[in-house]
C-alpha cells in the first residue's frame, strides 16, 4: 500500500494503471454487493477511478506519499454513490441473476440470495460488512473510508454480521 | 463453511471494459474512430481534453500513435459533447467547436497551429506571412517544421500554408499530393499561385 501510494507520487502516469488492476476489481465487487446491480456498480467504479486520478493529479508529492491508496479509493466511491444509492433504496430494486464467475464453487453459490440478504441490513451495516469481509479492508481502514470511528466500525460489523446469522437461520 | 468466509467468496474480477473506460476517462489512453474526408477514411484519435491526432485510416496507424504520443489506443467513441462536430471540422478545415489536444508540441509550435487554424477556406498563406503573424518573422523555417508536426492535420489546415514563390511545398499527411487534393478542392487556383504578384491580373 505505501510502496503503490509512493509509485503514485513518483509517477503518475505510469504507477496508476497499477491501481485500478490491484484495485479495481475489489472497487467493483464491493459496489456491486452494496448495491445488488452490476449496471450500478461498473459506473460508479469507472467514475471513482476517474475521479481518484484526476483528484491525484492536483494533489503534490507529499500529499499523494501519505495517502493510504484504498480506503481514500472507498472515500471516493461511497461519496459517489451515496445520492444514487439514497435513491435506489426507496424502491424496489430487482435482483440480478447470478454470474458465471463463482460457476466452479463446488457449493453452489447463489450470488442473488446474498444480494438480497445483504440488502435486509441497514446501509452503515452493509457497508461495513461488505468492506470487511468482501472487500477485505481493515477495520481501521474502513473507519477511515467512511469517516467512522472505528468503535461504530466494529459495531456495525457485529451487527450486520448477527443479522445476516438470523436471516440465514431464518431461511433453514 | 462461516458466513465470513461465504462473504469472502462474493467476489471477482473486474468485468471486461471497465479498466479501458477509466483509461480512457483519465486520458492515459486516447480513443480512436473512423471518418471519411477529403483524401479517404482517417483515423480521428481523442481524449478528454480533445482530437489529438488526425491520421490516414491506412496499415500501421497504431503504431504511429504509440511512436508518437506514447499512449495507449482503444477503439471508442468521442465525447458526447462535440462528437457529432468532428465530421464538420473535417470537412470545414478548422476546429470550430471541437477541442483541440497540442500536448505533443510545443508552445511555439502550438502558437503556429493556432494561427493556422485561422486561415479560411479556400486561401493561402506564405510561411513567411504565419512567422509575422505570431511574431516570430524570422523564424520561417521553424514555422514550415511546426507545421510538419501538425498532429491534427485537415482541422488545422496546414494545407493552406504555402511556399512565398507559390511552390506547394510539404505535406504532413501523407504527400505533397494530398496537399494539392485538399486545395484544389477549395477551389485554390494553384497555377495563379506561381504567378509573381505583379503579373497577377
Amino acid at each position: 500500500m505505501g510502496d503503490l501510494a509512493m509509485a503514485l507520487a513518483k509517477n503518475l502516469d505510469r504507477a496508476f494503471p497499477e491501481v485500478v488492476e490491484k484495485m479495481g476489481g475489489r472497487l467493483y465487487w464491493g459496489l456491486r454487493r452494496m448495491s445488488g446491480d452490476h449496471q450500478e456498480a461498473e459506473d460508479l467504479t469507472q467514475e471513482a477511478l476517474i475521479r481518484a486520478y484526476r483528484a491525484l493529479s492536483s494533489y503534490d508529492r507529499e500529499r499523494i506519499r501519505a495517502l493510504r491508496v484504498e480506503p481514500w479509493l472507498w472515500t471516493i466511491a461511497l461519496n459517489l454513490g451515496r445520492n444514487h444509492l439514497r435513491d435506489r433504496s426507496r424502491r424496489p430494486t430487482f435482483v440480478t441473476e447470478a454470474e458465471g464467475v463463482l460457476d466452479f464453487d463446488p457449493e453452489p453459490f447463489d450470488q442473488a440470495g446474498w444480494d438480497r440478504r445483504l440488502a435486509e441490513l441497514n446501509k452503515n451495516q452493509r457497508t461495513a460488512v461488505v468492506l470487511r469481509h468482501v472487500v477485505g479492508l481493515g477495520v481501521d481502514e474502513i473507519a477511515e473510508a467512511v469517516g467512522r470511528p472505528v468503535g461504530t466500525v466494529k459495531a456495525d460489523i457485529h451487527r450486520g454480521l448477527a443479522k445476516l446469522r438470523d436471516i440465514l437461520e431464518a431461511e433453514s | 463453511m462461516t458466513i465470513e468466509s461465504k462473504l469472502g467468496k462474493l467476489t471477482g474480477d473486474l468485468p471486461h471494459g471497465v479498466s479501458e473506460g477509466v483509461a480512457l476517462g483519465t486520458g492515459l489512453a486516447d480513443g480512436f474512430d473512423l471518418y471519411e474526408s477529403a483524401l479517404g477514411n482517417v483515423v480521428v484519435t481523442f481524449n478528454p481534453r480533445g482530437v489529438s491526432s488526425v491520421d490516414l485510416a491506412s496499415e500501421g496507424f497504431a503504431e504511429r500513435f504509440a511512436d508518437r504520443f506514447e499512449r495507449r489506443l482503444f477503439r471508442a467513441e468521442a465525447p458526447s459533447q462535440w462528437r457529432r462536430f468532428i465530421p464538420e471540422a473535417l470537412e470545414a478545415g478548422r476546429p470550430g467547436t471541437v477541442p483541440v489536444d497540442l500536448r505533443s508540441v510545443t508552445a511555439f509550435q502550438a502558437d503556429v497551429l493556432h494561427e493556422t487554424a485561422r486561415i479560411p477556406k479556400g486561401e493561402v498563406r506564405p510561411y513567411s506571412w504565419l512567422a509575422r503573424r505570431i511574431e516570430r518573422p524570422r523564424a520561417v523555417r521553424a514555422t514550415g517544421s511546426a507545421l510538419a508536426r501538425n498532429p491534427i492535420p485537415l482541422i488545422i489546415p496546414c494545407h493552406r500554408v504555402v511556399r512565398s514563390d507559390g511552390q506547394i511545398g510539404r505535406y504532413s499527411l501523407g504527400n505533397a499530393h494530398n496537399k494539392v487534393v485538399l486545395l484544389e478542392r477549395e477551389g485554390v487556383d494553384l497555377e495563379a499561385l506561381k504567378r509573381p504578384p505583379n503579373r497577377i491580373p
